[in-house]
């Protein structure tokens, strides 16, 4: 898979959940990244990123 | 962030048929999220020169006299519609008191940058979790904010410009491509680029281990 291939499956996947948190659904990143595991570490260092936004406080709270 | 669409759909349908009480149904349901975008990204020092109430206004009442060109041929969504409004008089009034010969407002601050300290992007995001939170949680929350806010501000304006459209306008990565006339293909790369730089910044305050503690 070349940089740019793999630029663009994540970027889908990213688009993909983070829709679903806009439909405040909580997406199960790990299944998504067991189902791409050449994906799966980018995939989980940017989800927290991504979730940040609207998800800060309830991870401070935890 | 923006109102429910469906019922935006009902008012256009409406107006479409000549009610004028859908017209005023539209446009006045739309006022808070205007103004929340109009706090959002105007700069602090613009803030301290121009009402944000007015420019609200201006973009609504220029929505109502443009709205039957708008209903013969909607181009985009109604709410990204009043957007790209807001937004060119956010430019125009940043070009007005530019050129007006007062101090620079670009050394200051940029146009997009949400201001620091400026409550606008927390009350945002305090919309979207349980209010009782303790007294040591509402510090930790604070102290994320502000990283949050200070990564945010580090950033280029292309990538706040696509990180605050997702996360704060909580718009989904099609308007988006509509908003910024890019395909979705390219509005999710643009996105997970702009990821990326936040995700870095962010390590950069060792933001985990410490909110996790």
């Amino acid at each position: 898979m070349t940089t740019t291939d793999r630029d663009e499956q994540l970027a889908e996947l990213l688009t993909r959940l983070t829709d679903e948190l806009r439909q405040e659904r909580v997406p199960d990143i790990e299944q998504v990244a067991r189902q791409h595991p050449e994906l799966a570490s980018d995939l989980r260092e940017l989800w927290t990123a991504c979730w940040l936004p609207k998800g800060w406080v309830r991870w401070a709270v935890q | 962030m923006w109102p429910d669409n469906t019922q935006t759909q009902e008012l256009l349908i409406r107006a479409r048929g000549g009610d004028n009480d859908a017209v005023n149904g539209l446009l006045e349901r739309h006022r808070d999220a205007l103004r929340r975008l109009v706090d959002m990204r105007l700069n602090r020092v613009l803030q301290r020169r121009v009402d944000a109430s007015d420019i609200v206004q201006d973009v609504l009442v220029e929505a109502n006299r443009r709205l039957q060109d708008y209903l013969r041929e909607p181009k985009l969504p109604f709410h990204l519609w009043l957007r790209q409004m807001a937004r060119d008089r956010m430019i125009d009034a940043h070009r007005r008191h530019r050129g007006a010969g007062r101090r620079s407002l670009d050394r200051e601050q940029h146009l997009d940058v949400p201001a620091l300290g400026d409550q606008s992007a927390v009350d945002l995001a305090a919309q979207l979790y349980d209010r009782e939170l303790t007294p040591a949680a509402a510090a930790t929350r604070h102290e994320l904010e502000r990283r949050f806010q200070a990564a945010i501000a580090q950033l280029d304006e292309i990538d706040r410009e696509v990180i605050l459209m997702r996360h704060f306008e909580q718009l989904t990565n099609s308007e988006v491509a509509q908003a910024l006339e890019l395909s979705e293909p390219a509005a999710g790369m643009r996105y997970l680029r702009a990821i990326r730089r936040l995700r870095t910044l962010l390590d950069g305050t060792t933001f985990g281990e410490e909110s996790r503690a």
